[in-house]
């Protein structure tokens, strides 16, 4: 994987975690982006208003594609990309590029008709499941984890869980641990990430044969793959927002934490909300439901206006400057809480180090 | 300083709005009596009532009766404003003419007192449209969707304009989520106009002002005595005929005439069931004019009032409601906000803005024919202070500022005003002026009028709701 040059399709704010991966992991990539995003000529931080990374957003027509070896398709296609779509897979047809494609919507399915994919599928996976049918046929109880579990999730869930929880993963396999990350996003699986259970969220499945599924779904990581860490990228919002905005109330948080408790809890915290008394009641909140409190608040740069408008914002929040949430950190320096803003590699690799002296 | 409250009754209590905590706040006769002469300065050292002094110390220890005002006129998104406008733009409204083939009565730009521009025979050219989009692309990376609004005079008179906007649209914002909408009077409809707004899922607002005796009253074509009311219902009657799924696009816009009988207008409803799926959202006709000519007639307000009253049954004595289609468009959103309640507070603060304006180039943004950029369609093109920006330079932050904070030229009224969060002022209402900055205290005072009253219906509704029995 590593000695491939690889095209990434489409870039948006949603992959920024995908690309900051690739790029801890020193790969080469470039990226392409549909013209009207207002992406092209312009450096890949631009999408998140983040610092500069170094290299260029691409249009389609501008890409040799025979300098590649595989192309990514990401998740985050939408209706709008389909005919831009159409003339990449041809063009990567056209020059042998191998095709990761990491979009199961049924709509584009039909586009990747007769065409050799790369194997996108965890096979881990195939052996979990197997576990799980193992303790439901002896009906065993509910399992205790052994393993360290480190939680990630967001007050709003936003692109910053999935790039957190990715690079947290990728810091501790370079540091030598054995490490498998959980996540809903499809594209998590190029990193050989596990995607949850398909019960779990699922409309059709009780919530508490959910937390049970989700229960023997971790013994099966534990028993069968054998890490050192397993980190879970927590889905959907952690708390209910206001009264305006449900932010699905939590409620996938409170199953999560019915079936395994975290060693360690890094929360995605939004920046127009610090105080230490605000932060000391969400610890108290997530003492309760998660058993455990926050280790890190790391601030991030999506911006809400209120209540009333987060669902619709949802899709695509407005991102502040990187660089003024520093600032917003220094004058809370007087906060007795671990407040943190993780966009530069320096700050992921400290507060990395500091995960492990926890626990070593 | 006195606390910044305002006392209110309904039939049987008495209560005071405390601005700070946003609070209505239930209190004796007594106690209500005390604090109106506190306010009028007639309490001092010879009639203070130490009893009630000290209930009024007990409210204060809960938090209440303030005397805090905002120090400092800012909009909460000042700060911000400069990410704002180069991430979040999402919408677009292009004045593609300044003509149209309709003289409206109560049009601002047939006859004005020189406060707006008047009907011209000018139009934008697609360079100008193209620098405009350019503009929205640039700085719309944060927006998921982008709303393109064609505008007027009467749109459809550049119809080729529109579809070239719409081809280059489709191209330069290829990826993301694109939605046209224009407003038109609807008079000039052909097949060829009908498919293409179908073919590329337009939203069409279509002024329609009553029944034809009430519409043609006021809605004339400029050069015919044409009845424009049949133009438009029989342009409906095709849309509805040929273009289904553009039909399902449609709604009305009625401009109601307060010089006129109010129940006429449900007329046009029993009488045009083309308009029954329609969605209609209806204004009272504001009297700008000099000589008062939209002034409300009393069979209006009466009408008015009774209209009011039968919703307000319907709502909360889930009585029937007949002609729900006129009744529900006038009253709906006021009994939204009346049913939400207000958002409690613990105080205004040292920094703070009235209500009322909107992120100028965010919410709405105009680009006139000339190229300049208004915060929206609404305000004065005229009046030099509302522009924002040109399509050559951009949108410009200190304007944009200005326009955002514009309550700052009213600070000392605002500040010590009881409908601070409420008054819903923007630069718009700064209109009437155009040598100065200013609010006219007409306007101020209806204002304040309509907050007062929306006050006294919160509560009398909690009041009905708490006393009353279930008849199961």
């Amino acid at each position: 994987m590593n000695n491939k040059n690889y095209l990434f399709y489409p870039y948006s704010h949603k992959s920024y975690g995908f690309i900051r991966g690739l790029m801890s992991l020193d790969i080469e990539f470039d990226v392409i982006a549909p013209k009207g995003l207002g992406l092209t000529g312009k450096d890949m931080a631009y999408v998140v208003n983040g610092n500069d990374l170094g290299k260029k957003v691409k249009v389609c027509e501008e890409v040799d594609f025979s300098r590649y070896d595989a192309i990514i398709i990401s998740e985050n296609l939408n209706e709008f990309m389909e005919t831009e779509l159409d003339k990449i897979i041809e063009k990567s047809k056209e020059n042998n590029l191998e095709i990761f494609n990491y979009c199961d919507k049924e709509k584009y399915l039909k586009l990747f008709e007769n065409i050799s994919l790369k194997n996108i599928k965890n096979n881990k996976e195939k052996v979990i499941k197997k576990s799980i049918d193992k303790s439901d046929k002896f009906n065993l109880p509910f399992y205790t984890p052994e393993k360290l579990i480190i939680f990630v999730g967001g007050i709003i869930e936003t692109i910053d869980n999935f790039y957190i929880s990715l690079q947290v993963k990728i810091g501790l396999e370079k540091m030598g641990y054995k490490v498998e990350m959980i996540t809903k996003d499809n594209d998590g699986r190029f990193f050989d990430c596990l995607k949850y259970p398909v019960e779990f969220m699922s409309n059709k499945v009780s919530p508490e044969v959910q937390i049970h599924k989700l229960n023997k779904f971790i013994q099966g990581i534990e028993e069968q793959i054998n890490p050192h860490i397993i980190i879970m990228d927590l889905p959907k919002g952690l708390i209910k927002y206001d009264k305006y905005y449900d932010n699905s109330f939590g409620i996938y948080t409170f199953m999560i934490g019915q079936s395994v408790r975290p060693d360690y809890f890094i929360l995605n915290t939004l920046n127009n909300y610090i105080s230490e008394e605000y932060f000391n009641k969400l610890n108290d909140y997530f003492e309760v439901i998660l058993g455990k409190k926050v280790d890190v608040f790391n601030l991030i740069n999506s911006f809400f206006q209120h209540g009333n408008t987060v669902k619709t914002e949802l899709e695509m929040p407005m991102y502040l400057k990187h660089k003024d949430l520093e600032n917003i950190i220094s004058l809370n320096k007087g906060i007795n809480l671990r407040i943190d803003c993780l966009y530069e590699q320096k700050r992921i690799d400290s507060m990395i180090k500091k995960l492990i002296d926890n626990f070593t | 300083m006195k606390p910044l409250i305002h006392l209110f009754r309904t039939k049987n209590n008495f209560y005071f709005y405390d601005v700070n905590r946003n609070e209505n706040v239930k209190v004796d006769e007594e106690i209500y009596c005390y604090l109106d002469k506190f306010l009028k300065d007639e309490i001092n050292k010879n009639n203070i009532n130490k009893e009630i002094e000290s209930k009024l110390d007990k409210l204060k220890e809960e938090g209440y009766l303030s005397n805090n005002r905002v120090k400092e006129i800012k909009h909460p998104a000042t700060d911000l404003l400069d990410t704002y406008l180069s991430r979040k733009m999402k919408m677009i409204t292009i004045q593609l003419t300044r003509n149209c083939n309709l003289r409206c009565e109560y049009c601002p730009y047939t006859e004005n007192n020189g406060i707006e521009r008047t009907h011209q025979d000018s139009s934008i050219d697609f360079e100008t449209i193209k620098k405009a989009l350019h503009i929205l692309r640039d700085n719309s990376i944060d927006s998921y969707d982008i709303s393109v609004n064609f505008y007027g005079g009467e749109p459809l008179l550049e119809f080729d304009l529109i579809k070239k906007t719409v081809d280059y649209c489709k191209k330069i914002f290829r990826g993301k989520l694109l939605r046209f909408s224009l407003t038109t009077n609807a008079t000039l409809f052909t097949e060829e106009i009908m498919d293409f707004f179908e073919r590329e899922k337009f939203n069409i607002l279509i002024s329609l002002d009553g029944p034809k005796h009430l519409n043609d009253k006021n809605r004339r074509f400029y050069d015919s005595d044409e009845s424009v009311f049949d133009r438009v219902i029989d342009s409906i009657k095709i849309i509805e005929k040929n273009h289904q799924e553009l039909f399902k696009n449609i709604s009305l816009n009625m401009v109601i005439d307060p010089t006129t009988k109010l129940n006429d207008y449900l007329l046009l409803f029993k009488e045009n069931r083309v308009l029954d799926k329609i969605n209609i959202r209806t204004q009272i006709l504001d009297d700008y004019t000099e000589d008062k000519k939209f002034k409300s007639l009393d069979e209006f307000n009466k009408q008015y009032s009774e209209m009011e009253n039968t919703y307000r049954l319907h709502i909360f004595n889930d009585e029937e409601l007949t002609d729900g289609k006129l009744i529900e468009s006038m009253f709906f959103r006021k009994y939204q906000e009346l049913l939400m309640d207000m958002n409690k507070s613990i105080s205004l603060g040292n920094t703070g803005c009235p209500s009322g304006p909107c992120i100028p180039g965010i919410q709405r943004m105009l680009v006139d024919v000339n190229g300049f950029i208004y915060p929206c369609e609404r305000i004065s093109e005229i009046n030099e202070f509302n522009i924002i920006g040109n399509v050559d330079k951009g949108i410009m932050l200190d304007k944009v500022k200005r326009i955002l904070n514009v309550a700052k030229y009213n600070k000392d009224k605002c500040t010590d005003c009881f409908a601070f969060r409420e008054c819903g002022f923007c630069v718009r209402s700064y209109q009437n002026a155009i040598d100065e900055i200013a609010v006219s205290s007409e306007v101020c005072e209806n204002r304040r009028i309509n907050f007062h009253n929306k006050l006294v219906d919160l509560q009398t509704i909690k009041e009905y709701k708490s006393n009353r029995k279930y008849k199961g």
